[in-house]
């Protein structure tokens, strides 16, 4: 028996167009290789720390003991995953939308709150770290001065806490007030770039680089004084000694006062440096986990020596917090390109001034003793 | 442009707080 083949050409024209494909193969394969192994880590792990801890599985039916809370696993994750995916988007990690929720709706109000959200902060940015990576939202030497500033800061901060703290809410408000200026500022430019360019995407930015389906940051000169990068078709020089002092007064601020340096850092770039949000990622993200780890040091180190005591975080509840983080933000690093610029300003615009307006109104209220 | 890249990606980050927001409106209803 013989067997014919038929060679059957079909004229490029008339091709059919391949259909839209939902999720790219290469962002499936990222998740399983690398995300879904450490998100059942992390929730093993929280379910393993509860057991171990109290015996029990804690959620909906039993309250968590030091939270003194009950809500679902699920809702912990969840929490995790959309202050993670929308805080990522803006480069920050989760902790600005994660801690008043905890808070408010969740009614965790008692001291673990404060360390178990710097569980979940530490290790939420690491998802939009490893995602942005891939997505050539990465470079290293845009990082390292400000890092290096980031460091710094962290190790002074802890010891001007008397001298700060000893007016804190006048430095919050001064802070605030500085912080509600800023959100305007970038909601309003938002809307001019949009009016003035229309939509811009990450995705073209993307295409006038050497390679249309990721951003490359290149890095044209470096040294000790100056840093020049390029991204599509601009090219920007910035003082490595401005990123420094930049990344040192942030890092100082943010640990005396015990918070998180995203907030401050990320509106500073967008307003003075002129960074677009996709371009920043690659400083940011770098920074909130330098910043977040040198806190853990000071504050586990340092802190003990200058008299303050340590509050044991609910680990489980930080843990399952933190996996849903760590997807969240890595999701938001695959979606951000296909986000318009000037949403991303306007979120960022809305992050900033949800932040300042808590400092503003705080001090108000004390100052009119409600 | 498919309706993923027009629609659902870019709008992601006011889906996802509507998300939010209703599963919290739950939560208080049940909880509080």
């Amino acid at each position: 028996m013989s067997v014919k083949s038929l060679d059957i050409t079909v004229d490029s024209a008339f091709k059919p167009t391949p259909p839209p494909v939902l999720i790219p193969a290469s962002v499936i394969r990222e998740f399983l290789r690398q995300q879904l192994p450490i998100l059942i880590t992390l929730i093993t792990l929280g379910f393993a720390v509860a057991w171990l801890q109290y015996g029990y599985i804690p959620g909906g039916d039993r309250p968590f003991p030091l939270a003194g809370i009950e809500v679902p696993v699920w809702h912990i994750i969840w929490v995790g995953v959309w202050t993670g995916f929308t805080m990522a988007l803006v480069g920050e990690a989760s902790g600005i939308f994660a801690l008043p929720y905890t808070i408010s709706i969740l009614r965790f109000v008692n001291a673990h709150v404060s360390p178990t959200m710097l569980v979940l902060t530490c290790i939420n940015p690491i998802g939009a770290l490893m995602g942005f990576r891939r997505s050539g939202q990465w470079n290293l030497n845009l990082a390292a001065a400000v890092c290096l500033g980031g460091v710094a800061g962290g190790l002074i901060g802890p010891f001007l806490r008397a001298s700060v703290l000893s007016n804190a809410e006048t430095f919050r408000f001064a802070i605030g007030l500085m912080l509600t200026f800023v959100a305007l500022h970038l909601s309003y430019h938002a809307v001019v770039d949009y009016m003035r360019h229309g939509r811009v995407l990450g995705v073209d930015i993307a295409a006038k680089g050497k390679r249309p389906d990721k951003i490359s940051i290149e890095t044209i000169a470096f040294s000790f004084f100056w840093i020049q990068i390029r991204w599509g078709s601009e090219t920007r020089r910035y003082s490595n000694i401005a990123l420094f002092l930049t990344g040192l007064g942030v890092g100082i601020i943010a640990s005396a006062l015990g918070v998180g340096g995203g907030f401050l850092l990320v509106p500073i770039f967008a307003v003075f440096y002129r960074l677009p949000v996709y371009i920043m990622v690659a400083a940011t993200i770098p920074f909130v986990i330098t910043l977040s780890f040198t806190g853990l040091v000071t504050y586990s180190t340092i802190l003990p020596l200058l008299g303050g005591t340590a509050i044991q975080p609910e680990w489980s509840f930080g843990l399952f917090a933190a996996a849903g983080g760590m997807f969240g933000a890595w999701s938001a690093s695959k979606v951000q390109l296909f986000v318009p610029s000037h949403f991303l300003n306007l979120m960022l615009g809305g992050v900033t001034a949800i932040a300042g307006m808590y400092y503003v109104v705080h001090y108000l209220a004390l100052l009119l003793k409600l | 442009m498919s309706f993923v890249t027009r629609i659902l990606l870019p709008y992601s980050p006011f889906i996802v707080l509507a998300a939010a927001a209703a599963i919290a409106a739950v939560h208080i209803h049940y909880y509080w």
